[in-house]
């Protein structure tokens, strides 16, 4: 069937369905174009931010890279992940004897009080020369594990000969992190007053540890039977 | 020769609309020029981001590995700044530190006949008992007492003698 149609509608409309395609074509091409490209955009946007970051971070744990594993070492030392007791103990016996005094008694019990820095209490009492007692309590700043003087109590000897102190101290631990910041978290360079803890603690002293070696089998005794 | 139309004059398409046309037409062909043209920039664009995306991939993956190799030294930098922020909240509870720095500074600016007789050194009030048998010792005590900066306030809280131990003089000091 054909359909007659006015010659001024037959001449016209076809560049007027040219025109409509091309514009609904143009409408299309550069709806999608915009979108492709503002996505592409903030892809390009954040993934440039996560290199800045992972830059900076690659930057700081190159820089930093001497040294820190054994500052991490030393502060397991400082502030153990577990009840430090013995290792204050044996701190106490080792100042006592550079300090010229003697441990009458000593004794420590946990604080029950729940804590992300759980504190040990240790109660001790010195006895010898005043400046040995008070060289003791000042000495007590340079040990790891990192113990705090609470109270201190001094009186004469009961042979009036030097002075008996009793002292409380407060030591501290606390479990170590379980996870790390995620990869994409900013990491910032240690500051300044950071550096200079650090170099106050590395002049603490440690507490002494010997090494067992295993025993050379050739060595061993040989069955008695 | 002078052009003649032959055709009935309703089957010619009027002038207008020819006009009109003509500038259809002419619209179609630009439009479709600055379309092949946008079309060819989009293009361009979206390989050209490609190729960045693509790079910045890449950047961001070898990152990754060496951030992953030095992983042993971000979790050691981790420790130890986790350690001192929790060593900074141990010593901001410190204050014990004044009365025990002090006391033996003011011990050696003493003479040597006052000794402690007893004390209870605490970080905000301390109480120390001095003891001599020399009355010239008791006011040098009190001079080296009130002239000393190592504490906000002291307290003469007794003063006392009897034969056996001399003068025995009691300070409060509060931080």
């Amino acid at each position: 069937m054909k359909i007659n149609l006015p010659p001024d509608i037959k001449i016209i409309i076809l560049p007027l369905i040219s025109l409509l395609i091309l514009l609904l074509s143009g409408v299309f091409l550069l709806k999608l174009g915009l979108t492709k490209f503002s996505v592409q955009q903030k892809q390009i946007g954040d993934l440039e931010k996560e290199a800045k970051v992972l830059d900076q971070k690659n930057i700081i744990l190159r820089d930093i890279s001497p040294g820190i594993a054994q500052n991490a070492s030393l502060f397991s030392f400082v502030l153990p992940a577990d009840d430090p007791t013995t290792m204050v103990i044996s701190q106490l016996k080792i100042l006592t004897a550079s300090s010229g005094v003697l441990i009458n008694s000593l004794s420590s019990r946990s604080n029950t009080k729940v804590s992300t820095i759980p504190e040990i209490n240790i109660i001790v009492n010195i006895s010898g020369p005043i400046m040995g007692v008070f060289n003791f309590l000042n000495e007590l700043a340079n040990i790891t594990p990192i113990v705090l003087v609470k109270s201190v109590a001094l009186s004469q000897a009961e042979n009036g000969d030097g002075t008996t102190a009793d002292i409380t101290l407060n030591s501290y631990w606390s479990a170590y992190p379980e996870t790390l910041p995620a990869t994409l978290e900013p990491l910032n360079d240690l500051l300044a007053s950071e550096k200079d803890m650090i170099s106050q603690m590395s002049t603490l002293k440690l507490p002494p540890f010997t090494e067992l070696l295993p025993q050379d089998p050739s060595s061993s005794r040989s069955s008695p039977f | 020769m002078p052009k003649i139309n032959l055709l009935p004059p309703d089957l010619v398409p009027k002038s207008l609309t020819v006009k009109i046309t003509k500038v259809i037409k002419q619209v179609v062909i630009v439009g479709f020029s600055l379309f092949i043209c946008a079309a060819i920039i989009f293009i361009a664009l979206f390989v050209l981001n490609t190729m960045k995306l693509n790079n910045l991939g890449k950047n961001r993956n070898q990152l990754l590995e060496s951030i992953k190799n030095n992983q042993q030294v971000e979790q050691s930098l981790y420790l130890v700044r986790d350690r001192l922020n929790k060593i900074k909240t141990i010593q901001t509870q410190d204050s014990s530190a004044q009365p025990i720095k002090a006391i033996p500074v003011l011990l050696s600016q003493l003479p040597g006949s006052v000794v402690i007789n007893q004390a209870n050194l605490s970080p905000i009030l301390s109480e120390v008992d001095f003891q001599t048998s020399d009355p010239a010792a008791v006011s040098q005590l009190m001079a080296t007492m009130t002239g000393s900066n190592f504490f906000q306030t002291i307290n003469l809280k007794t003063f006392s003698y009897n034969e056996a131990k001399g003068y025995i003089v009691g300070f409060e000091l509060i931080k």
